[in-house]
């Protein structure tokens, strides 16, 4: 049996690079910032550096506290509520940005992204297909 | 006819209950609003001022996260107006009590934390 399943867009990312990356923009208010995340489904949530946050007028510490686990330690983060807009596709959503400076990782994880879009990869043609979950 | 049917409208609305008031005004405040249920195709920033927008929804998780750990939760604002073990769930709650454009936020499990994911 074979099965189907249609999406509104498609990106093809780079091949030479460590991971499936996506242009992203993040609007607080009226203010947004323009980056780039990884697609990580092993990622509880959706988690980015802490100057883009501040590069949208959030007070990081403000926000709601999440220890974040990795296999080699943990590290903390703030969650905020943030419009996320990824490849047209836009979510009011809760996102976490790092405390620490040096943080230079920008995630794209199961809460605040995954949950709400229909994600296809074919990642041998370097190809991610997406479309908002309520999309047809 | 508009006319007509709004005065028929607000008539019975006021035999409604004072619960039932208040989420029909919710109801009512969604549908005027020109965007759709939490995803959309545009580029359009919210404005500030929507109450999405605010931190009503980061005071009410310090103060409600513990008890809803590992659990999806719908905000309108500071309110909770759903909740689920899915984000399915949380949704559905929330658009049966007049929020279907409710934040919806995953509430981080009190055991095993979340995970980075690297």
């Amino acid at each position: 049996m074979a099965y189907q399943l249609e999406f509104d867009r498609v990106f093809q990312d780079d091949l030479d690079r460590d991971g499936i990356f996506l242009p992203i923009t993040l609007h607080h208010g009226e203010q947004k910032t323009e980056s780039e995340a990884q697609i990580d489904t092993g990622a509880s949530c959706c988690i980015f550096r802490r100057d883009l946050g501040e590069g949208i007028g959030l007070d990081i510490e403000s926000g709601f506290r999440q220890e974040i686990n990795t296999v080699t330690g943990s590290f903390t983060t703030y969650g905020h509520p943030v419009m996320v807009s990824v490849l047209g596709f836009q979510f009011q959503s809760f996102v976490y940005f790092a405390t620490a400076e040096g943080f230079n990782r920008n995630v794209l994880g199961r809460s605040g992204w995954l949950d709400r879009v229909r994600l296809g990869i074919v990642y041998h043609d370097s190809e991610v297909y997406l479309s908002s979950y309520g999309s047809s | 006819m508009a006319t007509e049917l709004l005065n028929d409208l607000m008539a019975r609305a006021g035999r409604l209950s004072a619960e039932e008031k208040k989420r029909l005004a919710r109801f009512l405040s969604e549908e005027a609003r020109p965007d759709s249920i939490g995803a959309q195709e545009s580029t359009r920033p919210q404005v500030s001022g929507d109450r999405h927008n605010g931190e009503p929804a980061v005071e009410w998780l310090k103060a409600h996260a513990v008890e809803y750990a590992g659990q999806y939760v719908a905000l309108n604002g500071d309110e909770l107006v759903g909740s689920g073990l899915t984000i399915r769930d949380a949704h559905a709650a929330a658009q049966r009590n007049g929020c279907p454009q409710a934040l919806l936020v995953h509430v981080p499990p009190t055991e095993g934390g979340s995970w980075g994911g690297w």
